[in-house]
């Protein structure tokens, strides 16, 4: 019995000695991160946001996980909202998307964007627009052609798809009428019936049904290059406007509260872009979600945004309209 | 397909099997408890599924979603608390079976309908695959705004001699639906300056709501001449009643098959699950059983045809499968869930990975099967819940209820709401309005409205009479409405006492 005892002992010792050698805990963080997701489980934000939740606590210092706090609602403007009013610690963020330029600009919002610390960008997601086989479209040029109303599907007026088609209807002079539908997936099926005309949606979701399949015909993609599995399918920068194609792209931001000490957000920016560069994680976004990764640090992913909302801006009334405001 | 499914059967080890008896009992338990639901436990159980297999994670989920609706059965006929959405329609006649002291003949019913539903729902699964394509693009707009409005007008028509009661509880009901943003005009409606009624009033919460809380209330307020009255006399239920329960299904059977597989064709239009089932088939069923019709009194044949379309599992999976577009919220959980451990959900799934498919064949095969022999075996201990003092029975259900409405989403104002419509239901009973066309029209009135925006702007007034499947439920509701106003003008010879008066 006494030798187990100073069997214990020694390993006790040992053990804190080896402890004292790796040096002290660092200071921050010391307790879980709450994210907070502005969707429902399940989902393509969620998804992401899960996997990156995963991986970031590789990287985080003390390897503190990363909770999920889903607070859908509001067209994803509630969880932005409570992220704004939420304690600068360090110990919280939150997504925001940028459509959300879209009830910005209406002035609907109870925050002040420019105000937000940015830690980064989960990822990127080009857009591609397509026709349905029923519409008869097979190229931009005959949508110009186009005796009457060109009907497309958009989700609500705070996602990149419906901005996107605004600024498509303004700048490429399109008869376009939207029709606005719950979600993406309702607005796709709607396409493939031929109840609608066009459909734009992330290549994730689109490449099911041009690449994969053939239920719909692609017009344009919004990336900036040619997809190698869709090489006659042209860029928005090659058909002549490349504004219309920074719309079409769903930045996925990650947040932080106004306020959120320097130190702190060095911290959280640093490890999430050891995220971004984990190839396992760069492998999964690529293949599997069909995104692109964005290295944009903090205040460049600020910028990011600005911009988008001041290409917005001229089209403020028709924005305004989108969401019954005079 | 039947042949190669048995293939899954080399694939699935002996720990897979205690993974998805695992799943079954989370969803059991979940799918009783108000409020939350086999999606809450799915989103939680996904980071856990992290370092599995692909197929174990689909067993373990699938597992949870198809045990869920059979506890949630439970909760309706003991405690008139949805347990899930869709198990709404069970309480209206499951609740006044369990205060007749019949509660062992209800849960008997219910989990051999529920199982049956969902064999049946697999079946048009496997039968469908192939024809699927065509099966899910021929719901477009008008169909979904006439299937909405058929489900109401069966409603309405419950309400033989109290007709404008019935019309002013719909009326009510879809007042509140236009609470929210409204994608159409992009205003927003009614929301009191806040944002949390954006997306407009939430069903979990306002069901458990107007029906568990408003129940409690009732209970614990006390009995002043309410419809359902307790049989005091009839004390533990017996294995007999719970087997009499079970032949019940076998002596509708008709009926049986008429809900499951309208609950499994529902279930093919995206976005519409076993919520708008159940309610579906149960307003279809009190239209076509006329004979001593009870519905709302403690006719067991509400109760089958609730169950046996809400479990229509394989329904909801034809478009998920199909398409990649999910059929229903849990459905969007395992499509997440795919997603996560490197699967493309889509049109290839089923050519590349068909192991993945039977998977989620077995497992809600096995799910469902046990979730009605728990039912089943535990169904005289479980029936002595009503059986406690009325007092204590309602403040525990008003406790759980609140409770359980803010565990939907961990939110306060979700608890408001239950509260609120707990409120609500009191007094739409009190005053003999109708609880059921108000929950209708909540559910049925959004897909009624956005469908019927959609219509116009996409086809013109035309696409409601010149497609088949409208133009036939515009046609049969006419007629139905005709027929109820002329015999209440004329009324035909006596009717039996079973007259649906006021709805509990």
């Amino acid at each position: 019995m006494g030798l187990v005892v100073v069997m214990v002992a020694l390993l006790l010792g040992f053990h804190t000695q080896q402890a004292g050698a790796a040096g002290q805990k660092a200071a921050f963080p010391i307790k879980p991160i709450t994210m907070i997701v502005f969707v429902p489980p399940g989902g393509g934000w969620d998804t992401i946001c899960r996997l990156a939740a995963e991986y970031w606590r590789k990287y985080l210092p003390n390897k503190v996980s990363v909770v999920i706090k889903n607070v859908p609602g509001g067209e994803q403007l509630i969880g932005p909202t409570m992220l704004y009013n939420s304690p600068p610690d360090g110990y919280t963020v939150g997504t925001f998307s940028s459509g959300a330029a879209g009830p910005i600009i209406a002035g609907v919002v109870r925050f002040d964007a420019k105000r937000y610390e940015w830690v980064g960008m989960f990822s990127e997601d080009y857009y591609i627009t397509s026709a349905s086989p029923k519409s008869g479209f097979k190229k931009f040029s005959d949508l110009q052609k186009a005796k009457k109303e060109i009907l497309i599907a958009t989700p609500g007026f705070a996602t990149a798809d419906a901005l996107g088609a605004l600024l498509a209807k303004e700048k490429m002079k399109l008869n376009l009428k939207m029709i606005p539908h719950e979600g993406s997936s309702g607005g796709t099926l709607a396409a493939i019936r031929g109840d609608v005309d066009l459909v734009s949606s992330p290549i994730s979701s689109m490449k099911k049904y041009v690449i994969d399949g053939h239920d719909l015909v692609p017009l344009w993609t919004s990336a900036p290059e040619r997809l190698k599995r869709l090489p006659n399918v042209p860029t928005l920068k090659e058909l002549g406007y490349p504004e219309v194609g920074k719309m079409f792209v769903l930045h996925r931001f990650l947040a932080a509260p106004p306020g959120t000490p320097r130190d702190k957000m060095e911290i959280l920016q640093k490890s999430f872009r050891a995220v971004l560069q984990d190839p396992e994680y760069q492998a999964k976004v690529r293949d599997t979600l069909d995104a692109e990764i964005n290295l944009a640090n903090g205040p460049e992913a600020g910028r990011l945004l600005e911009n988008l909302i001041n290409l917005l801006q001229p089209y403020e009334k028709i924005v305004k309209a989108g969401w019954g405001k005079k | 397909m039947l042949v190669d499914i048995l293939s899954i059967f080399d694939a699935i080890q002996a720990m897979d099997y205690l993974i998805i008896a695992l799943g079954i009992v989370i969803g059991y338990i979940v799918g009783f408890l108000p409020g939350l639901g086999a999606s809450q436990a799915m989103a939680l159980l996904i980071p856990l599924t992290y370092g599995m297999e692909p197929l174990r994670a689909i067993l373990l989920l699938m597992a949870v979603a198809g045990a869920a609706p059979c506890g949630g059965s439970v909760a309706s006929i003991l405690i008139n608390t949805p347990g899930e959405s869709t198990n709404v329609a069970t309480c209206w006649d499951g609740y006044p079976l369990a205060r007749q002291g019949k509660a062992g003949l209800a849960l008997g019913a219910a989990s051999t309908a529920s199982l049956g539903g969902a064999l049946v729902g697999l079946f048009v699964l496997m039968v469908l695959l192939p024809l699927g394509r065509m099966l899910v693009l021929s719901f477009s707009y008008p169909e979904l705004f006439t299937i909405a409005l058929g489900g109401l007008v069966c409603i309405i028509l419950i309400e033989e001699d109290q007709l404008w009661k019935g019309f002013i509880s719909l009326a009510l009901g879809m007042v509140m639906v236009s609470i929210g943003y409204d994608p159409v005009t992009g205003s927003i409606r009614h929301t009191f300056g806040t944002m949390y009624l954006w997306e407009g009033i939430k069903l979990v919460p306002a069901l458990v709501g107007i029906f568990a809380i408003s129940e409690g209330l009732k209970l614990v307020i006390g009995d002043k001449g309410q419809a359902v009255v307790k049989d005091q006399s009839v004390s533990k239920a017996r294995y007999s009643d719970v087997f009499q329960g079970v032949m019940a299904v076998f002596k509708h059977r008709w009926l049986f098959f008429q809900s499951s597989v309208l609950g499994a064709v529902i279930g093919v239009a995206p976005g519409v699950g076993g919520s708008v089932g159940n309610l579906l088939s149960y307003g279809v069923a009190t239209q076509t059983c006329k004979d001593n019709p009870h519905f709302g009194k403690g006719d067991i044949r509400g109760v089958i045809a609730s169950e046996s379309a809400n479990n229509s599992k394989g329904g909801d999976l034809v478009p998920t499968v199909i398409f990649g577009i999910p059929g229903s919220v849990t459905c969007a959980l395992l499509l997440g869930a795919l997603l996560l451990h490197g699967i493309q959900p889509g049109p290839r799934l089923i050519l590349e990975k068909p192991l993945i498919i039977y998977g989620l064949i077995v497992a809600i095969f096995f799910s469902s099967i046990a979730a009605s022999t728990i039912t089943i075996l535990a169904a005289p201990y479980l029936s002595s819940i009503p059986d406690i003092p009325d007092n204590l029975l309602g403040i525990s259900v008003i406790i759980l209820g609140v409770l359980g409405g803010y565990a939907t989403e961990l939110d306060f104002n979700d608890a408001i709401v239950a509260i609120v419509f707990g409120l609500l239901g009191y007094f739409i009973t009190e005053f003999h309005f109708s609880k059921v066309a108000v929950v209708m029209a909540l559910v049925l009135g959004k897909i009624m409205q956005v469908n019927y925006f959609l219509t116009m702007d996409t086809m013109g007034p035309k696409g409601f009479f010149t497609r088949p499947i409208p133009l036939i439920i515009i046609a049969l509701s006419v007629f139905l409405v005709m027929k109820a106003a002329y015999q209440a003008k004329y009324p035909p010879e006596e009717k039996p006492s079973g007259l649906p008066g006021s709805m509990a």
